[in-house]
């Protein structure tokens, strides 16, 4: 077959194995069943990015987050240089809902993934039928199951794709691969956990400078000598990446001072950074999340979080085991037996080890996703390495090749004996075992060839498993019913928080709050809900009275002055010295004035993420309360005049306003964070036209 | 002789194996082990209202949280050896819900075998059997089970993780054990007396079967 043809074959098998994952979780990406866990999450905040992009505005505040929280955690959860989001964006824009073009867009994203993971292979294995199967089971694989739980994505599709490159640019040093490693990195990099990343990068060089030492000289050589050529490329590249890493930076600085809080993530951590996590929180690790998902070998009540890779891999695991060990055999099960060693908190030392010396460590928790991240997608490498042993064992000699049958019988006998003797696999484990004997016994005989019967035969035998897994799976899921959070109107700006379809931003009782800004979890934990609730109703006040009080003694008088809306804010004594404490009003009411829709004197005249303006008319001086949180990038002024900006009622804006027309400007971050993180967009937007261009004219 | 050494030690499954040992010298089992247990069995504790598959309902069960429940008890059985009886009990009950019968059988004799003075499975083997009408063997499990001295039985029931766990759910509140047991006493006496008379076509027994309306139960 000619390159041209076997090229349109694997294109047409991919193509059908797309759109055979497309029908299995046709229920998810039509959105019939709902996104649940922390998909939500990054659903909500990836609308909110997009929603104001779309609409001119960068947003690194969110007003709508527990009244009001700096943005740049979810921006960076998200990875917002990622251009890919612009996917969405023109998928809104010929119409179809926003809901619809996110799942679309991840299937779409985790397509690609898996399309990086089969040229990846191809450049190992130059051989098409293997790198299809490897295609075949990642597709299937649980990873896929995460697109509508979690976020996994994010993180191991940027970084399939940074291998890929890598091992591209190594073997072939062109600059599409180049940019394609920077892009992928800045990605990483952006997030605001890139350590999950950086730990397998750190074992995979480790492990490749030990095991492949003779192809360091080449590959270095070949690095030495793009830089010679593309100095400029190289160096421009170099600077963005380390920009790529300010905004995390930023963020950590700004946690480290209490902006912003991690309260549900920190527990009782410590006094220290707040993005640091108690060491009971590891106690979920790799080995529980497998031990959890053996309990789910009876595959009907397969569901979220349970790790799983079509039984076709396991059966070629099990058939490379008599073969002779390879190179890249050994360096692809010593990084997952490195990774995984080091991952496990408990029983082994390594750990606890780096845990007290790696200050890195220290951040992040979840060590489970290791597995998802990385040693889902390298037991599928592993497993097709096993492949390549296997057809090295096959022989002309027709002896030889009688045994080699026997060898493939006896190994899909003791399958189907354990699996049998476990007497709760679904039937299609059977099926796929009978349809393996026929492929690998084919195999055996030398008289599969990578045409089109083979590919069926191969597409038929991975994947009669995981469709009826997915089945059941799909049989469990919740039916899409109420919105999520910010399907609701959450561009507007309304003055009375008290519509009753949106979900409550006040907790019905105390509990620990995942994020916020610093200054609304000191209100939220010093005074009680009841209280909160009540005030929280008004966006702005007026007040006529500032009451200087020790941060110790807040919580008692917020409370008192929440529950009967007195006419006086409170200030923190060690800010509010000098400040005046009275307006100029002769009669003074006794409760507060809420500005609401009745309110004549108030007028918006622009409201987004980032900013509000409004024209407030009032007989006297007053000072104004918005509740939204304090935080010190915000500024104020008043008629285009900058105005000093006061932390009030514990979490909340203030500032004086003087009598009569006044047009008041509330405006969040300085210029150096929205040229940061616009130039990095644009920057990322341009490494992918890049990629584009230099691989369609290299 | 060498050759065939450099043959076996250049298999892939020699490599893991060893790697395999490698991990086993240096890992603390028990840490690992225990910790592992521990949180998987948490997580895998099904929802409270799985439970009520039990206790609320009589028919129209749910098909996949009765599943559920019988692989969280399987698990039970296998972890916790001081928690297997009732855990077998457990699962007995699941199965007869599942209408997978002789697995309920297996699974309720495992629970005498591991605990004899356990009331229940020898209560619900007999109504099994009766129902199956078999009654030499109903016979024999009702007597034995009225054989059973009762305070034991409620000591296990008011120990039991398992039976705390299940009774927690019941939407009208917590189960008395002791009045259960009176009843399932009760009960057994009286299918006991249907099963010696072997004629359950009879009248008077298709009245007290009619009154009685026979079903397992775990409490």
């Amino acid at each position: 077959m000619s390159e041209k043809n076997s090229q349109r074959l694997i294109a047409f098998w991919i193509f059908l194995a797309f759109v055979v994952w497309i029908f299995a979780f046709r229920g998810f990406l039509s959105s019939k069943f709902d996104l649940t866990s922390d998909a939500l999450s990054y659903y909500d905040h990836t609308k909110f990015f997009i929603e104001n992009l779309a609409h001119g505005t960068y947003p690194l505040w969110d007003p709508y987050w527990y009244y009001g929280s700096p943005n740049d955690f979810f921006l960076r959860r998200i990875g917002a240089f990622n251009p890919f989001f612009f996917a969405i964006l023109i998928l809104k824009s010929i119409g179809v809902p926003y809901t619809l073009s996110y799942l679309w867009f991840l299937a779409a994203y985790y397509l690609g993934a898996t399309i990086a993971f089969y040229l990846l292979a191809m450049r190992i294995y130059r051989d098409r039928f293997i790198a299809y199967a490897g295609f075949l089971m990642l597709l299937f694989s649980a990873l896929g199951t995460r697109l509508f739980d979690s976020y996994m994505m994010l993180v191991t599709v940027p970084m399939i794709w940074f291998f890929y490159f890598l091992l591209a640019f190594c073997q072939t040093a062109r600059k599409h691969f180049f940019l394609g490693m920077v892009l992928s990195l800045m990605i990483l990099l952006g997030t605001y956990i890139p350590f999950y990343f950086l730990i397998c990068l750190v074992f995979f060089m480790l492990l490749f400078f030990l095991i492949y030492f003779n192809q360091i000289p080449r590959v270095l050589g070949g690095f030495a000598v793009f830089f010679k050529e593309n100095k400029i490329l190289v160096l421009l590249s170099m600077m963005v990446l380390f920009i790529s890493l300010l905004p995390a930076i930023n963020f950590f600085q700004n946690s480290a001072h209490g902006q912003v809080v991690l309260p549900f993530r920190h527990g009782d951590a410590g006094l220290g950074q707040t993005l640091t996590v108690p060491h009971q929180t590891l106690d979920w690790g790799a080995v529980e999340d497998l031990m959890y998902s053996s309990y789910f070998s009876n595959l009907r009540l397969y569901k979220f979080a349970v790790v799983y890779v079509p039984f076709f891999s396991i059966v070629l695991f099990v058939l490379g085991f008599f073969g002779e060990i390879t190179r890249l055999a050994v360096f692809v099960f010593l990084l997952i037996a490195a990774l995984f060693c080091c991952i496990v908190p408990h029983g082994l030392l390594f750990y606890d080890f780096f845990y007290k010396h790696l200050f890195f460590l220290k951040y992040f928790r979840n060590l489970h996703f290791f597995i998802w991240f990385f040693l889902i997608p390298l037991f599928v490498l592993l497993v097709l390495e096993h492949w390549k042993i296997f057809t090295e064992m096959v022989r002309t000699n027709s002896h030889q090749k009688k045994l080699l049958l026997m060898y493939v019988f006896g190994v899909h006998l003791t399958v189907f004996l354990f699996v049998w003797y476990r007497n709760d696999a679904i039937l299609s484990t059977y099926v796929m075992i009978l349809l393996s004997l026929v492929f690998w016994s084919l195999m055996a005989l030398k008289l599969l060839r990578a045409n089109a019967w083979g590919f069926a035969l191969l597409t038929l035998t991975i994947l009669v498993q995981p469709l009826e897994v997915y089945h059941y799976f799909s049989l469990k899921a919740n039916p899409h019913g109420s919105p999520y959070a910010y399907d609701f109107s959450y561009n507007s700006f309304k003055l009375n928080d008290n519509d009753p379809a949106k979900p409550a931003k006040v907790p019905s009782s105390k509990e620990m709050l995942y994020y916020t800004s610093g200054s609304y979890n000191f209100v939220f934990q010093n005074v009680s809900d009841l209280a909160l609730k009540k005030y929280l109703q008004c966006k702005i006040l007026l007040v006529d009275r500032l009451k200087l009080i020790d941060r110790a003694w807040v919580g008692p008088i917020l409370q008192q002055n929440f529950l009967n809306s007195d006419n006086e804010a409170v200030i923190f004594d060690d800010v509010g010295k000098g400040i005046k404490s009275t307006g100029n009003d002769p009669h003074p009411s006794l409760k507060a004035q809420h500005v609401d829709n009745s309110f004549r004197g108030f007028k918006l005249l622009a409201f987004d993420a980032n900013h509000l303006r409004f024209r407030l008319d009032v007989p006297y001086e007053k000072f104004l309360v918005y509740n939204d949180s304090y935080d010190p990038y915000w500024k104020v002024s008043i008629n285009h005049i900058k105005a000093p900006l006061m932390q009030v009622n514990g979490a909340f804006k203030g500032i004086w306003v003087p009598a009569g027309k006044s047009i008041i400007e509330f405006s969040y971050g300085c210029w150096w964070q929205y040229a940061m993180n616009i130039l990095l967009s644009i920057f990322a937007f341009i490494f992918l036209m890049g990629i584009i261009y230099y691989a369609c004219f290299p | 002789m060498l050759v065939f050494l450099k043959f076996i030690l250049t298999r892939t499954i020699v490599l893991y194996l060893a790697c395999f040992l490698l991990i086993w010298r240096i890992l603390d089992y028990n840490q690992f082990i225990d910790n592992a247990v521990n949180q998987t069995m948490s997580r895998l504790t099904p929802p409270m209202d799985y439970f009520t598959e039990f206790v609320d309902k009589e028919n129209h069960f749910d098909r996949f949280k009765l599943m559920n429940c019988l692989n969280y008890h399987q698990e039970v059985a296998h972890f916790f050896p001081f928690q297997k009886a009732e855990a077998y009990g457990m699962l007995g009950f699941c199965y007869e819900r599942l209408g997978q019968i002789p697995q309920a059988v297996a699974s309720y004799k495992q629970a005498i075998a591991l605990n004899a003075d356990y009331f229940w499975p020898y209560y619900d083997l007999g109504v099994i059997f009766y129902k199956q009408t078999q009654y030499s063997q109903a016979e024999s499990y009702l007597t034995q089970a009225l054989g059973v001295n009762p305070v034991k039985t409620i000591v296990l029931l008011s120990r039991s993780k398992v039976y705390n766990d299940v009774n927690l759910s019941r939407q009208k509140g917590p189960l008395d054990y002791l009045q259960g047991l009176e009843d399932g006493r009760k009960e057994a006496y009286i299918l006991l007396m249907l099963s010696k008379a072997s004629q359950p076509h009879q009248q008077g027994a298709q009245s007290l079967e009619q009154y009685l309306k026979p079903r397992v139960r775990f409490f």
